[in-house]
């Protein structure tokens, strides 16, 4: 059976004071059954990736708030799984689907950040993380950054190759309408920029945004006849522990790896069949660690090949990643982002990337990661 | 409000800990802390790999000079306080490094 | 008595603020108030730290290599961590001794600890107990603009009771109390109050002369016999003046006036002397110290040095040069003032 992708929407990712978490996820389910062309009471069951909602809202009950706003009566489930919230959501929509249990299924991504201080998000965020890294005081900045100093060491990297990541993505996030921030920043500018975890300053580092997304996703022959789309090839998931100091290394994440080979070994490609990527930069040094851990680059490569900017979309190299402007600059409302994603893989593969456009895309890559590295999610789609 | 059980539950834990040696495998400097940190900011974390092969993730404190930090460099457990509890709260104490 | 002080531990904090640099801020002549407290500078602990971490650093020195059981855990202070729960037993928790003790919170000004000490001895002398363990710690603060700012200092002194291979003996005790009122805290309020000049000839000085001649009477001693004396130092004026007063010489106090540099520790300040002290007596010299507590009392006690203290003697003066300055606005933040 298949699971294919029919529609797509996305809400503007920033500081929308005007809206609350619920609003935007009324706005997102809208407009992506606008732009698919359905009813709300064609789809058989709704899947919803958020992860502060317990905390920010006191809502622990998000299907029944969703029910609650569209009058209906739907199976609809919470999805959790720290920043991978979004990417698990879609997993587990591609399974649902897959096991033949509902055929048309929207799947919605949300987070609403900006309600209170930055300290609190960061306290909260830190939900992601263990007991005992939550008690040293350290922050999710800090947990990357540990790891970036341990890279930048071993391989004589310096903070120039991380903030070649964070340029890029802006340059990519100028020409994405929705994303948080659409301006061009220098290499200069990222090493000059406030320090938050020496060694990762503001610019290493995504930003705190609302923001929502969602998908249709169906096995409905009709509907793809009708509609088109992209299918997804394989959804894979893994995780490892919770807590930086229970991994085997400092400068991977073994989660995407065994994800990424699973996906791979599934939709039977190789990697340098994906020319488009949407990968996990939470941090400049995640982007680093995706491109390795999901196999595109060797280990240690990615800080020279990112400085070269070999995957920005001027350069039309062989695989551009993060058209949509990454977390960085596209913005990280944490449970949205896994949809968005897979939401920009869809609009390039569908030709709908506007300014953004990559030329002679068969298959794209979307990864979303959890926390350190606890979850990861690895997706694959092609037209 | 911080559970007084956790606190007492923990506490045996942190006991286990106290003395014991370890060399720096990685740090950073916190300067954005939550909001139960803040007083003590900007802060000093290692990622301190024990004697007993055991990892574990606390503040150095009492390091007169950042300049100092280095991989393999020798720290010894010992105690303090750092979450800062509301006034009422039992007092959550906590491992944290200190150079030898 | 065969009681006597087996094992000892300290702790003072790394970081010294200036006396000259708290002056500055209030507009005082600097060298003035020096000359007038006999002190240059004192420690400060950090905003991390309280009595019990401190407790916790100078306990686990002494209890190193200590390995009778503890029968008794003394905690004296005047800046618990908790208006109303023990400090002595979470210290005992995290030193490991099991549960078959006493734990016991004391507080009395400067002399909490020294009090503990005469019930420590108590217990040891009579057999009922093994060995036991009385901790002196503060982090005591002064009201900003007030006197007691350049004074009101951190640290944290541990000694071990016991009868096995003492390395002081304990030769006698003797304890002075009075109701005067010259220093004291009312619950709820943030700093200490005190009685200005009230502190000294009628406490201090009463006190700590009252103890003293009690103790050289009982024991037929005389301010000779003694090769070292260590007085309670709440500045660096008056245990030289009460030392004069009391026939005793400047070089028999000389290595315990460590308030010039590190302030007083409240609880932890004669102790603290006494240990610096115990960096250079050899076996068989004879200490006469007493400690003071506002409110007010002193305790006296005789020690005599045995050849044990050689091997279990600890090095202090060098390690207080190990040592960082801060400015007034980190003393602040370091005392949770601001």
């Amino acid at each position: 059976m298949k699971s294919q992708i029919i529609g797509y929407h996305t809400t503007q990712f920033g500081e929308l004071w005007e809206k609350s978490l619920f609003d935007l996820v009324e706005e997102t389910i809208v407009g992506v059954l606008k732009n698919t062309n359905l009813e709300i009471g064609q789809v058989d069951a709704l899947f919803f990736g958020n992860m502060l909602g317990g905390i920010l809202e006191n809502n622990l009950h998000a299907g029944a708030k969703i029910a609650d706003i569209f009058g209906i009566n739907t199976p609809i489930y919470r999805v959790e799984g720290a920043c991978a919230s979004g990417g698990l959501a879609i997993n587990l929509v591609h399974e649902y689907v897959q096991s033949g249990k509902g055929k048309t299924v929207l799947v919605v991504g949300a987070e609403k950040m900006t309600d209170v201080q930055p300290e609190f998000i960061t306290q909260g965020l830190m939900s992601a993380a263990s007991g005992e890294e939550q008690e040293s005081g350290i922050t999710f900045p800090g947990l990357y950054a540990l790891m970036a100093r341990v890279y930048l060491d071993k391989f004589k990297y310096d903070r120039k190759n991380l903030a070649a990541v964070a340029v890029k993505n802006h340059a990519h996030g100028l020409l994405n309408p929705t994303a948080h921030f659409r301006k061009v920043i220098t290499i200069e500018q990222a090493l000059k920029s406030s320090t938050i975890a020496a060694p990762l300053g503001l610019l290493d580092c995504s930003p705190v945004s609302d923001g929502a997304a969602s998908l249709i996703i169906t096995s409905d022959p009709a509907l793809i006849k009708k509609k088109g789309g992209v299918q997804i090839l394989s959804s894979h998931v893994a995780t490892d522990s919770i807590s930086l100091l229970q991994r085997d290394s400092l400068i991977e994440i073994k989660a995407t790896q065994i994800a990424a080979e699973k996906a791979f070994s599934e939709a039977q490609i190789k990697r340098s069949d994906i020319s488009l990527a949407e990968v996990h930069d939470c941090f400049t040094i995640a982007e680093l660690f995706a491109m390795e851990d999901i196999g595109f680059w060797k280990k240690g490569e990615a800080g020279k090949r990112a400085l070269n900017y070999e995957t920005l979309k001027d350069n039309n190299g062989p695989l551009i990643v993060n058209t949509s402007g990454g977390l960085k600059a596209s913005g990280h409302p944490v449970g949205a982002t896994g949809i968005k994603q897979v939401g920009e893989l869809y609009l390039q593969l569908i030709g709908k990337a506007e300014k953004r456009q990559i030329k002679n895309i068969k298959y794209g890559l979307a990864h979303n990661v959890g926390g350190s590295g606890g979850t990861a999610v690895v997706t694959i789609v092609g037209i | 409000m911080i559970s007084p059980v956790k606190v007492w539950r923990r506490q045996k834990t942190i006991r286990d800990l106290l003395g014991k040696e370890g060399s720096i495998v990685t740090w950073t400097k916190i300067f954005t802390p939550p909001p139960q940190f803040k007083h003590i900011a900007p802060y000093t974390i290692v990622f301190v790999k024990l004697e007993n092969g055991q990892n574990i993730c606390a503040q150095l404190v009492d390091c007169m000079d950042d300049s100092l930090l280095e991989v393999g460099k020798k720290v010894v457990v010992t105690l303090r306080k750092l979450r800062e509890s509301v006034s009422e709260d039992v007092i959550p104490y906590t491992i944290a490094c200190k150079c030898i | 008595m065969k009681t006597g002080i087996t094992s000892y531990g300290f702790y003072v904090p790394q970081y010294r603020i200036r006396v000259a640099d708290i002056a500055n801020v209030w507009g005082k002549n600097a060298s003035e108030i020096e000359r007038g407290l006999g002190v240059i500078e004192k420690a400060v602990s950090t905003a991390a730290e309280d009595s019990l971490t401190m407790a916790y650093e100078s306990s686990s020195i002494a209890m190193s290599g200590h390995i009778l059981p503890i029968g008794a855990l003394f905690f004296g202070t005047e800046s618990p961590v908790y208006a109303v729960n023990p400090s002595s037993t979470i210290l005992g928790e995290l030193l490991d001794i099991g549960n078959n003790y006493l734990a016991y919170d004391t507080q009395f000004a400067c002399k909490a600890a020294t009090g503990a000490l005469i019930s420590a001895i108590a217990l040891v002398e009579g057999n009922q107990i093994q060995s036991a363990l009385v901790v002196a710690s503060d982090k005591a603060t002064g009201r900003p603009h007030d006197a007691l700012e350049y004074t009101a200092a951190s640290g944290s002194v541990s000694i071990i009771v016991g009868e096995k291979k003492p390395i002081l003996s304990i030769e006698a005790w003797e304890s002075f109390s009075s109701d005067t009122p010259d220093f004291w805290r009312r619950e709820g309020i943030k700093y200490p109050s005190h009685g200005g000049r009230f502190t000294g000839k009628p406490s201090y000085f009463k006190h700590i002369i009252g103890a003293v001649k009690a103790i050289l009477s009982k024991t037929k001693s005389k301010p000779e016999d003694f090769s070292y004396a260590v007085f309670h130092m709440p500045n660096g004026k008056f245990p030289i003046q009460v030392a004069a007063q009391l026939g005793f010489s400047s070089e028999q106090i000389q290595r315990s006036l460590i308030v010039s540099e590190l302030g007083n520790s409240y609880t932890a300040s004669a102790l603290m002397g006494l240990v610096a002290t115990l960096e250079y007596v050899k076996p068989g010299e004879k200490i006469l110290f007493a400690s003071y507590g506002s409110g007010a009392g002193s305790d006296a006690f005789i020690f005599t040095a045995t050849p044990e203290l050689e091997k279990k003697r600890l090095l202090f003066s060098k390690k207080i040069q190990d040592k960082k300055y801060i400015d007034y606005p980190t003393y602040l933040k370091y005392m949770r003032i601001i």
